[in-house]
């Protein structure tokens, strides 16, 4: 019911009074009332209630609350009684089968193992604790200090001879047992092998192992994370360490290769110029191929690091060879592997050889093939175990091109095609293709000698790796050396560039340095330097390949790096 | 067949020049643009027979009977075709060498090479040949025996005359242009390793200087 | 749908320590009825008349108020002189309380004796005790879950059955080894269980629920003899001995480390026994307020740093401890080193040994390949282990031991959980419904005897 609004009491605010008059209807909350839930079933009624159990051998009522509703069938829990089957055996399989197996177990104490196995189920560690304090342990018949390790053979050997007999027992043939029976006996035999040895000394390392002291565990520690570091930098290590000795020198194969090649062109240039010698009777102005120039050549052994081809002088050695310079050529052989590697005059007759001016001294030669092909071979064994200790660069005289037409006829038909003695001999039996015998070069640098090689116009087209055009055995030798020249040369030249780019790098901040400071600041502190010694200059890049010593120079690079900068930001401050 | 007693420390090489040859099919039949021949011969046009037992030429898989087997020379294929796929040629020896056979593997070749595509005149053959040597290591004493008393006549021709275009005048010519080369490189090399020894020494020089400079400034 | 693995049918558990004894009903987490084992006894001799069946009580002490629950054992010794046979008979005085109340001529004893039941009166009157009293059962109407030490003998385990089955009537019988259900009070059922009590120490490896006897190891130290040594201790270094709270009449208060000033009833009949108990209680007050492991290895330097503690004792005496309190613990590891006396029970035993020593002799007493595992699963268990401190330097020591190996410590976070880790153990195990195959039932026991407690209960 509306009230009219009086008039305001003074002393009173509008809003009071609004509160206070207005409506007389005062706002009340009502207690919200919160039903009782209805759950649409009685409750159920639980009693307490006895209850049996499979489980037990004995009629033992336990008692427990359960649903009144609830209809008891057997202990829930009785399912749970899981029992693991160790193997049992009835007498006759005992005396059968397992009596034979080791005759340190009774019946008496086999028996008695098995009950702790079925009592504890198959738990070892338990049943060996327990093995002699059971009250069921039997008084007599029971070995005393019986391991573990007993225990665990026993019991798997009487189950290998139970599985073993029962599936044997079957009526069927062995042979007709289906694979899958086969596969599982010989899988359960499997799993129920038990070495003694074996795990008694696997034991004996797990106690080692447990007893180990701190000391050994760190020492441990630290050595498996260094193998691990070394593991991780292994390949770059080899890396690194082939790519300094390659640029170093220039052979890439080993020495030996080298030098049975080039054992293997001198025969090669004899059998070769053979046919030769047959066929060029008339055409002894084979134009550029004189020997004159090869006459010259032999001192090429001058020049320091030059070293004679020796495959060329062996040529030599055998197209012109006097006869009686033959056997100096052999004494020469000898002496030449006596020399030091620095020069070393190939001296298969090599320089002092005559030059193939007669015709008729082929003749000669011919004779003189036999010993002098024996003095060849005794050189030529010298040769090689000269050339297998040598390492080291070589560059080749410009030797010309070795055969040499203006040689007489020979029969060819007995010697032929006949290389003897050292060349090839580490090809082993078989049939090759001359092309297939070049050397490998490495895959990366594959592409890189083939441009080269084009370059040159040497390389055959069509093929996937550089070959030479007409490949028989002294081109192919040559081809070879080529290879393996072009191979360290690119390298050089990268090295070579790299060190440049240094140089230039250097320079400039030498100029800023100069700069910075002044010129007569300059002149002082270079001054006060001890004059600089070039040969003491260590080579951080060919000569030693440490590798240790490249990260360092690197650091060092670094390092200045810092500290020049620091040093420009003081100049300009 | 029991191979014989093999000859310790005997190598023997014969030459072989292997590859093919192709020419453009003028009139058109088919879709197949060249004929081509691939072949197995000696250099000098000789027999190579002797030591030869069987060869067999194992073409692409889109040609009838791809496996084509020669006992007796020539031992050629001519085919007609439109593509260029590897051809591997199989060597057989005598049983009495007791060897394996031995693969040789080329492209066969149709069409002229690149640079000269443009300019190569119909009509003209296009060669593909390559030759090599066949090393026989150690041979068995009848193999041996076979061997040398087959050869007949001078294996490899003297000079490049018609059909022959490997002739020991390219072989000289060959080596004088690998012993150029190798020349040249080792030249070269020697170059490079001065200039890299030189730059050594600078950079040393540089880096001394350098330190001097700063430890002055 | 039961709970999960449980299934409660209201089995007693009982677990009776030297100290300690905790009773209650399976399934619970706290045991209902926690009281001393030292019970107060007074004996004294009856004669009997021959002719009466029953013979008078002539009792000479009734100055008690006690409830008619304290029970009376007649023990028969007959003396053959004559026709008077005197029968010493012993009232006892369980509980809590009950034993602490002071009367003339009462002496306190305990019922075990390096672990193992020494007095089978007193340890009845216990059960008594707690299932009459406490917990106010009827034992006949449930299954009785029981504790015993890993070195019980099976004489006395038969004993146990007999007392269960022919005296108390219990329908279904269990007993288990304390550090299985230690091992299970903390969820465990491998591991190493080391047990630090009132009295004695142990350690025990248990492996899948068995407990391995070749492995327990054991030795007299416990919480008692640290409260002993601690008397020891104060009576060397300040010439005190506390007075025990019944004995105060008055005190007044004393300044620091100064004699206290009180008055003693000194009431005449105050047995000796019963005086050091109550002297021990204030001891133990004290341990358990004032005492800690120091974390690494006791050095004087670093004990001096440490905070002192003050602590009054009841009598006004008052100090403030500093190296005493960290001293005192370390018996547990280094007996030799810090005892002050020894004690008597130990005389004969040497080397003594720290209780990393026992967790290390019964480690190597087990299978190799198990070590790993138990090392991984080291259980603390006992009231002694709630030093501060302790948790960090017995894993800590134990690792000095084995550096290769990984350590894991598992202790029951509560400190009330710990004191009754082996109860709740068993409380655990009697509540599961795959247990209630295993108990012993009345009718077993018909069948079999007592010997089938050795069979069964593994």
């Amino acid at each position: 019911m509306a009230i009219k609004p009086k008039q305001k009491a003074p002393g009173m605010s509008r809003e009071l009074t609004s509160l206070y008059l207005e409506n007389q209807t005062i706002p009340v909350s009502l207690d919200h009332f919160q039903a009782k839930p209805k759950f649409g079933s009685r409750a159920e009624r639980w009693v307490w209630r006895g209850f049996k159990s499979s489980a037990r051998s004995d009629d033992l009522a336990l008692y427990h609350w359960t649903k009144a509703s609830e209809t008891y069938t057997d202990y829930f829990y009785a399912r749970y009684n899981a029992k693991t089957k160790p193997y049992d055996y009835t007498d006759e399989e005992y005396d059968k089968c397992i009596e034979p197996l080791d005759k340190g177990w009774s019946r008496v104490e086999t028996d008695y193992l098995l009950y702790l196995c079925k009592q504890f189920d198959l738990r070892f560690v338990v049943i060996h604790d327990r093995y002699y304090s059971h009250p069921d342990c039997p008084s007599t018949g029971v070995v005393p200090e019986r391991t573990l390790e007993d225990l665990k053979e026993r019991y798997y050997a009487i189950c290998r001879a139970l599985i073993q007999h029962r599936a044997g027992e079957d009526a069927r043939d062995p042979d007709d047992l289906p694979l899958q029976a086969t596969n599982k006996l010989a899988d359960d035999l499997a799993l129920l092998k038990f070495d003694k040895a074996k795990e008694q000394e696997r034991k004996q390392y797990l106690e080692a192992l447990f007893m180990r002291t701190k000391d050994e565990i760190e020492e441990e520690e630290i050595l498996i994370t260094e193998a691990r570091r070394i593991e991780a930098n292994e390949r770059r290590l080899i890396q690194e360490r082939e790519m300094l000795l390659q640029s170093h020198c220039m052979f890439e194969p080993a020495p030996t290769t080298t030098t049975i090649s080039s054992i293997k062109v001198q025969f090669a240039q004899a059998s070769d110029s053979v046919p030769l010698l047959q066929s060029n009777s008339a055409s002894a102005s084979a134009g550029d191929t004189t020997p004159k120039g090869r006459k010259g050549a032999p001192d090429s052994s001058d020049t320091p690091s030059a070293r004679p081809m020796k495959k060329q002088k062996s040529v030599h050695g055998v197209a012109s060879a006097v006869r009686t310079k033959a056997g100096a050529a052999a004494s020469k052989a000898q002496s030449a592997g006596a020399q030091s590697p620095g020069a070393r005059p190939l001296g298969f007759g090599a320089g002092e050889m005559a030059g193939p001016s007669s015709v008729a001294a082929s003749s000669l030669e011919r004779r003189s093939m036999s010993p002098l092909r024996g003095g060849l071979f005794g050189g030529i064994k010298q040769e090689r175990s000269e050339g297998e200790s040598q390492f080291g660069a070589v560059s080749f005289a410009t030797e010309e091109h070795l055969v040499n037409p203006a040689i007489v006829q020979v029969e060819a038909a007995d010697l032929g095609d006949i290389i003897v003695a050292q060349r090839d001999s580490r090809l082993g039996p078989g049939v090759f293709l001359r092309s297939d015998k070049l050397h490998p070069i490495p895959k990366n640098k594959l592409e890189s000698v083939k441009q080269f090689m084009e370059q040159l116009s040497l390389n055959c087209p069509n093929t996937i790796w550089p070959r030479p055009v007409m490949a028989t055995a002294a081109v192919c030798d040559r081809f070879d050396s080529l290879q393996a020249t072009i191979i360290p040369l690119l390298e050089c030249k990268k090295t070579a560039d790299k060190l440049e780019t240094e140089i230039q790098v250097l320079r400039a901040r030498k100029r800023m340095l100069v700069e910075s400071i002044g010129e007569d600041k300059t002149e002082e502190a270079l001054s006060k330097l001890p004059p600089f010694d070039p040969s003491k200059v260590v080579s951080t890049r060919a000569v030693t390949p440490s590798i240790a010593e490249t990260p360092v120079a690197s650091n060092r690079q670094h390092n200045r790096k810092g500290s020049t900068a620091s040093t420009r930001k003081k100049a300009r401050e | 067949m029991k191979a014989g007693k093999r000859m310790k420390g005997v190598v023997i090489s014969k030459p072989i020049i292997y590859g093919n040859v192709s020419t453009e099919l003028l009139t058109r039949k088919t879709d197949h643009t060249h004929k081509w021949t691939v072949f197995l011969r000696g250099p000098n046009g000789q027999d190579i027979s002797y030591f030869i037992h069987k060869v067999e030429f194992k073409l692409h898989e889109t040609f009838v009977n791809n496996n084509r087997a020669f006992k007796t020379p020539p031992y050629e294929v001519t085919e007609t075709g439109w593509g260029e796929f590897e051809i591997i040629t199989k060597i057989y020896f005598p049983p009495v060498s007791g060897e394996k056979p031995i693969s040789l593997y080329h492209m066969l070749k149709l069409y002229p090479p690149d640079s000269q595509g443009q300019t190569w005149p119909k009509g003209k053959p296009v060669n593909n040949f390559f030759y090599d040597e066949l090393i026989f290591s150690e041979p068995t004493e009848e193999f041996f025996e076979m061997l040398t008393k087959g050869a007949n006549g001078p294996e490899i021709p003297l000079k490049v005359s018609g059909n022959q275009i490997f002739s020991l005048e390219s072989e000289a010519a060959e080596c004088k242009r690998l012993e150029s080369s190798i020349a040249h490189v080792s030249g070269k090399y020697n170059e490079y390793k001065e200039k890299a020894r030189a730059a050594e020494i600078e950079i040393a020089m540089l880096r001394r200087d350098i330190a001097a400079l700063e430890s002055a400034s | 749908m039961p709970t999960y693995g449980g299934d409660e049918v209201n089995a007693l558990v009982i677990d009776v320590g030297s100290t300690w004894t905790r009773a209650g009903f399976a399934g619970e987490d706290m045991p209902k009825a926690y009281f001393p084992s030292r019970v107060g006894y007074i004996e004294s001799e009856l004669e009997l008349i021959e002719a009466a069946d029953d013979p008078k009580e002539t009792t000479a002490a009734d100055i008690d108020v006690e409830m008619a629950e304290s029970g009376e054992d007649k023990r028969e010794t007959p003396v053959t002189n004559g026709d008077r046979r005197k029968q010493k008979t012993r009232k006892y005085f369980v509980g809590d309380t009950e034993s602490a109340t002071w009367r003339a001529g009462m002496e306190i004893g305990g019922p075990l004796e390096h672990g193992l039941v020494k007095d089978w009166d007193i340890y009845e009157k216990i059960w008594e005790y707690a299932f009459k009293s406490r917990l106010r059962v009827q034992p006949e109407e449930h299954p009785v879950m029981v504790s015993e030490a890993a070195w019980n003998t099976s004489s006395l385990r038969t004993r146990l059955i007999e007392l269960a089955f022919e005296k108390f009537n219990c329908p279904a019988f269990y007993v288990c080894k304390t550090p299985v259900l230690a091992a299970f009070g903390t969820g465990k059922h491998t591991g190493l269980v080391v047990d630090v009590g009132g009295e004695m120490a142990s350690a025990c490896a248990v492996y899948e629920g068995f407990c391995l006897t070749k492995t327990v190891c054991k030795q007299e130290i416990g919480g008692e003899l640290i409260s002993s040594q601690l008397l020891e201790q104060l009576k060397k270094d300040f010439d005190y001995e506390p007075t025990p709270i019944f004995d105060i009449e008055s005190k007044a208060p004393v300044d620091i480390r100064q004699k206290p000033v009180v008055h003693r009833y000194n009431r005449e009949g105050t047995t000796a026994s019963y005086l050091q108990e109550m002297r021990l209680r204030i001891m133990q007050e004290f341990k358990e307020t004032a005492c800690e492991v120091i974390e690494r290895s006791y050095d004087s330097n670093n004990v001096n740093s440490k905070p002192l503690k003050p602590f009054e004792f009841p009598d006004g005496f008052n100090l403030s401890v500093g190296a005493m309190r960290y001293a005192l613990p370390e018996i547990l590891f280094n007996p030799s080193q810090f005892m002050v006396s020894r004690p008597k029970q130990l005389e004969n035993e040497s080397p003594l040994m720290g209780i990393h020593d026992i967790a290390h002799k019964s480690l190597m007493a087990s299978d190799v390949d198990l070590r790993p595992q138990l090392l991984n699963n080291v259980v603390i268990a006992g009231g002694s282990t709630l030093f501060p401190g302790f948790n960090d330097r017995f894993p800590a020591m134990l690792q000095d031991s084995y550096p290769g190996s990984r350590i894991k410590l598992y202790a029951p976070s509560t400190n009330t959980e710990r004191k009754v880790t082996a109860w709740l153990g068993g409380s655990v195990l009697a509540s599961l419904g795959t247990f209630h195959q295993l108990w012993i039932s009345r009718a077993e026991y018909d069948e079999h005897g007592a010997s089938i407690v050795d069979k069964k209960c593994q």
